[in-house]
């Protein structure tokens, strides 16, 4: 069956809307404030060949690896109905702490298709509370590690045993397999409106659709000379020395390859990155050269083609350690490829703040329960050729909304002493570069912090001419930290930390 | 008794008077934006002086409009010292996904006119006292700013008020001209950057209505008319006394009018749970209605500006009458956003359109009658249309063009109907459609098609349906504390006690009003809450009745799991007697015929046409036909057929 223009636009509306619905259920009853207020979660629809026919826009490195994740487990032979959960970075997976539930849709009897929900959960074990250690050389010491597996009760106690916040996770995942039924519910009733065959017609002619406008726009793109370039990470929490990303960008028949051939084989600490984040990274850099309206399905990356060395910074191996990765070498992995585009003459904007500044918080209650905090700081955008880059926002791999200070304060023994625009820290140029942000938190209680910040020795690179944005900073009760560290604090203690600003574009009176 | 509602839109002023004896008088004038109150006055001069008007409800854009266009007072802002910046750190996530250019709309306050303030709550009370010294500079540097109002958001006031309460205090003491909006006052719920916003909103637009309000109940108690009421975000009425000091609470004035409206016309016919859809010139805007009672929640913002202020839940989408198809690179066809709007309009006003629009392809389907002016006395040029779809793709008949147009809008209105039903969790398919505005009831049966319902309702006078809600709104006051306490502590009388100041405060403001109390509850840990009545205020009902709502809506709930009573909120109500929905006068009618149409499905039918509001109760209207109405027009599709109700509404039900 071939959709005419008016099936297309009339069946994107109704997948898209399953993923919206999906994604409501779940951050409107979830516990946790990483999934409840931040949104540190993602919600998708795939067909029964495994290609994303529809997602809710929320988080760019989720959706991108999602494909991976359904992949393994339709290893698993699934039966119609089933349930099934991962983390394993090695099998779908991206961090240990994002915890993926996919549920095999019955329709008509068979395997319609996936419904998939991956939230961001701020405990999962591991070394240090909030899963997210600085210094980790394994990935057993990240946490428990779930590979693709059917989800029966005695696989969530065994969950729930090894992690510090069992009430609080169990609560995020009825939020979660909640919004799976409700994906698979969406699914089987527009089957039965529809009919089964023109609903799976449908949606076969909706990822042709996206991936020719994908194509079509890519063979557009005006570029001369090689599009390659090198960026770098600043350590890895075991070792301080910058860590090379290299990238070779070429764009043939609307296709577009990266390579990321030259890269440093993988670190010892937890930066390294399974190839399915490194697949989200890129696509979304295509993305963002696509129009709005493009549909995000499984259309767009069928015009992407990555590779990487295996065993590299960027398509690890177990049991490589990871909890840094899917956040921070993302980030890096974009403004590489974004870099590339540049260097082949593209117009792109400057590099935005490139991190996400992650900061996790976690200690006992007085009565001796558990309690973990997960945030991750907005920063300055870059400028782009015509507009100042926005300050204060999340760049990149990741859209996450901050934790009200009210909610911050009355669940954990934390308090918020300044949260403030960090002024002049975007790059100056023609259009300048967005401002970062300074946040203070003053631990109330015996605390274990840690840090996995970026773009603390190399500010983000102007463009066109532009200044680079300033560089962020860690700060101890005046102190200065480094870019990846866990810490103890005590009562009283102060964590200030400065994120980036954007770099500037183009040569201006203020350059 | 005459009940008079008056609709201020962007194109006419709709008035609708209910009569003493029941019947309906209606009057439509050009708006006058440059001052809605002209075009108000010269609706009420249209119904003519003669007529003793006993109560008069006015639905205003004024609010919105000023938050659009950006065009309120200059507010000075204090905030708690350290956190000057939250309104421009907003949420820290971006304005689009994938456009790194874009950016937030601005705050509504200038970054130089906020005052930070040296003092600091926690969530158990002071961390650092507020002194006398601090307020007085705090009021020294406002005072310097000279501004035309000004806001106060301190953090943890929602608890802990005391702090606003000073500073307020003497502020309004210091600059008794300048209103003061404090956050306590405007918004006492937790999460500091949406109430920050929604204060900032009030102080923006407070100078503004309440200067409007004042002027134009001053001149309509001139007129003899003893009472003057204003409609609010929340589908009740304010006095102007009382909407001058809640201006942020008209920001949705406008759409709330035509929800009652829906709502009371359902209720009329006996459809107490409805999806309600107002299909506009640029925009439709879906709502819900459940057991008679349409659903109020915090908007989540109007205009790019977060208010979290109780408001009838609007969804819109840019799919209306004006909405210009087109076609994308990738070859789907796409309605929306861009609107030919008012001017030029749509090809077939032959007012310089050249692109298709929604309206066109209603024309070219026959839908819309060329022979009939609009309301706005254009003459429909069917040649004009089909040139400008035909431009679309010209090898393809006009009439196929015309019908995927139709069907892709249809989709657009789906996805809002969808987004206030079943991502909510709750079944359409149970419930009517009422669609409304002048073109809302062409595709009644199309939406309830898409979403398996079974039942549509077209009202009697679908053009100036929120004009009538106007009119027939029950007065509303909306009270509301936060409580923050475990169920498991709250025992016997103590929850009947905690709502005893709002049942206070509530009737000081609508005496004689009919109280109902709801409890906003979530499981412990949850972000965002259940609304459940409070029923008799006994704990252990409300537990029930909130599990039962949380499975409901969200597919699950855990009886073990601790659940939380976040803030208690009293609806304080004084119903009207119900609207008579009987014949009306005022405008002239279209004559009943036949014309030929073509459907969705692109078959050439003969169609009945129907004088919509004017069809003898009881008759029987067989699909395909054409409900020709004054103000709007609706169609019965083959395979559907309608009944007269005694109201005059047309009940549209799947044969």
């Amino acid at each position: 069956m071939r959709l005419d223009a008016v099936g297309l636009e009339v069946m994107a509306h109704a997948f898209a809307s399953i993923a919206e619905e999906m994604g409501l259920v779940l951050v409107y009853s979830a516990l946790s404030p990483n999934i409840r207020e931040r949104r540190d979660a993602s919600a998708a629809l795939f067909d029964a060949d495994g290609e994303m026919i529809a997602q809710a826009a929320h988080i760019p490195v989720h959706l991108g690896a999602l494909a991976d994740a359904v992949a393994a487990v339709r290893k698993l032979e699934p039966c119609p109905g089933e349930l099934f959960l991962l983390n394993d970075p090695y099998a779908g997976g991206s961090h240990l702490p994002d915890l993926t539930l996919i549920g095999a849709i019955d329709i008509e009897g068979g395997v319609g298709g996936y419904s998939v929900v991956r939230a961001h959960h701020s405990d999962v074990g591991g070394m240090t509370a909030g899963s997210m250690p600085a210094g980790a050389r394994e990935l057993y010491q990240e946490g428990l590690i779930i590979p693709p597996s059917r989800l029966t009760p005695d696989l969530e106690r065994l969950l729930l045993a090894n992690v510090r916040t069992p009430a609080m996770r169990r609560g995020d995942l009825a939020a979660q397999r909640a919004a799976v039924e409700r994906g698979a519910e969406g699914l089987r009733s527009l089957a039965r409106r529809h009919g089964w065959n023109a609903l799976r017609g449908a949606a076969r002619e909706l990822l042709d659709y996206a991936e020719r406008r994908t194509r079509t726009v890519l063979a557009k793109l005006r570029y001369e000379g090689r599009m390659e370039a090198t960026d770098c990470l600043e350590g890895d929490g075991v070792i301080d020395e910058d860590l090379p990303i290299r990238v070779r960008v070429t764009i043939e028949d609307g296709v577009f390859r990266a390579d990321f051939a030259g890269t440093r084989d993988a670190a010892p600490g937890n930066v390294n990155c399974p190839i399915a984040v490194t697949r989200s990274a890129v696509l979304f850099v295509v993305r963002t050269l696509l129009p709005d309206d493009v549909p995000m399905n499984g259309g767009v990356p069928r015009a992407i083609n990555v590779t990487a060395p295996r065993g590299c910074l960027v398509n690890a191996r177990p049991p490589s350690a990871v909890a840094a990765g899917n956040v921070e070498t993302s980030q890096r992995i974009a403004d590489t490829v974004f870099r590339a585009l540049a260097a082949g003459g593209c117009v792109v904007p400057a590099q935005g703040q490139g991190t996400m500044n992650n900061v996790t918080f976690g200690g006992s209650t007085e009565q001796g329960a558990g309690w973990t905090y997960y945030e991750t700081i907005g920063g300055g955008q870059g400028a782009s050729q015509g507009a100042n880059g926005p300050s204060g926002v999340h760049v990149g791999m990741s859209n996450t909304r901050n934790t009200p200070i009210e909610v911050l304060e009355m669940e954990h023994p934390l308090r918020v002493r300044t949260y403030a625009r960090r002024g002049d820290s975007g790059g100056k140029g023609m259009w300048t570069g967005g401002d970062g942000v300074v946040r203070e938190v003053e631990a109330l209680a015996p605390v274990e912090a840690t840090l996995l910040t970026e773009r603390r020795r190399h500010g983000p690179a102007g463009s066109a001419g532009g200044a680079d944005g300033l560089a962020g900073a860690n700060l101890l009760n005046g102190t200065e930290l480094p870019s990846k560290i866990t810490l103890r604090l005590a009562a009283g203690d102060v964590l200030r930390i400065e994120t980036p600003g954007g770099g500037g574009w183009g040569k201006g009176q203020n350059a | 008794m005459t009940r008079v509602g008056v609709d201020v839109g962007g194109t006419f002023t709709d008035l609708v008077a209910v009569m003493p004896d029941g019947t309906l008088e209606i009057r439509k004038v050009a708006s006058t934006p440059h001052d809605p109150a002209v075009g108000l006055f010269r609706a009420l001069d249209a119904l003519g002086g003669a007529q003793a008007i006993d109560v008069l409800v006015h639905g205003t854009t004024v609010a919105t409009n000023a938050l659009l266009e950006r065009r309120g007072a200059r507010v000075a802002l204090v905030t708690t010292a350290g956190f000057e910046d939250l309104l421009w750190l907003r949420r820290q996530d971006r304005a689009a996904l994938y456009e790194l250019a874009r950016d937030h709309p601005a705050p509504l306050v200038a970054r130089q006119d906020v005052v930070g303030a040296r003092e600091r709550m926690g969530p158990a009370g002071a961390i650092e006292e507020l002194s006398e010294r601090e307020v007085s500079r705090v009021v020294a540097e406002v005072r310097a700013l000279a501004p035309e109002s000004v806001a106060i958001a301190l953090l943890f006031a929602f608890r802990h008020p005391e702090h606003e309460r000073r500073l307020a205090a003497a502020l309004r003491a210091a600059c008794p001209d300048v209103p003061v909006a404090a956050s306590h006052e405007v918004l006492p719920v937790f999460r500091e950057y949406e109430r920050t916003s929604t204060t900032s909103a009030e102080a923006y637009l407070r100078p503004k209505i309440a200067s409007y309000v004042s002027r134009i109940a001053k001149a309509i108690k001139e007129r003899g008319v003893p009472t003057f009421r204003v409609m609010t975000s929340s589908g009740g009425t304010l006095g102007p006394e009382q909407a001058a000091r809640r201006a942020a609470s008209l920001a949705l004035s406008g759409p709330a009018g035509g929800v009652v409206g829906a709502r009371i016309v359902g209720a009329a016919v006996d459809a107490r749970d409805l999806l309600t859809l107002d299909m506009g010139g640029t925009s439709a805007d879906a709502s819900l209605v459940t057991g008679g009672i349409a659903l109020t929640e915090g908007a989540e913002s109007v205009a790019g500006v977060p208010l979290a202020l109780p408001a009838i839940l609007i969804e819109t989408v840019s799919a209306g009458g004006g909405s210009i198809a087109s076609l994308d690179d990738g070859g789907a066809l796409r309605v929306g956003p861009r609107s030919a709007g008012a001017d030029p309009g749509p090809a077939c006003y032959g007012r310089g359109g050249t692109e298709p629009t929604v309206t066109d392809a209603c024309l070219v389907l026959g839908w819309l009658d060329p022979h009939y002016p609009l309301a706005d006395s254009v003459r429909l040029d069917r040649a004009a249309a089909e040139r400008a779809l035909a431009g679309l793709a010209p090898a393809m008949d006009v009439c196929g063009i015309a019908a995927g147009i139709i069907e892709v809008a249809t989709a657009v209105m789906a996805r809002a109907l969808k987004r206030v039903s079943v991502a909510r969790g709750i079944d359409p398919r149970g419930m009517a459609l009422l669609p409304f505005g002048g073109a809302g009831p062409l595709f009644g049966c199309a939406l309830a098609d898409s979403l398996g319902m079974s039942r549509v309702v077209v009202p009697p006078h679908p053009g100036v349906l929120s004009a009538l809600g106007l009119a027939a709104a029950p007065e509303r006051v909306d009270v509301l504390a936060s409580l923050h306490r475990p169920l498991a502590d709250v025992h016997g009388p103590e929850l009947a006690s905690a709502f005893q100041p709002l049942m206070a405060a509530a009737a000081d403001s609508l005496p004689g009003a009919v109280m109902t109390r709801f409890v906003d509850c979530r499981f412990a840990g949850q972000g965002y809450e259940v609304t459940v009545p409070s029923q008799r205020d006994d704990p252990a009902l409300l537990g029930a009745a909130f599990l039962e709502a949380h499975r409901a809506r969200h597919g699950h709930a855990d009886p073990e799991q601790p659940v939380e009573l976040v803030n208690l909120r009293v609806v304080a109500e004084r119903p009207v007697p119900p609207a008579p929905l009987g014949r009306r006068s005022g405008i002239g009618i279209p004559s009943a015929g036949k014309r030929m149409i073509v459907t969705r499905d692109g078959k050439r039918v003969r169609a009945d046409v129907w004088p919509l509001g004017e069809i003898p109760a009881g008759r029987q209207l067989t699909g395909p036909a054409v409900l020709a109405g004054p103000d709007a027009t609706g169609l019965i599709e083959p395979g559907w057929r309608g009944a007269v109700h005694a109201s005059g509404a047309v009940i549209v039900e799947r044969l």
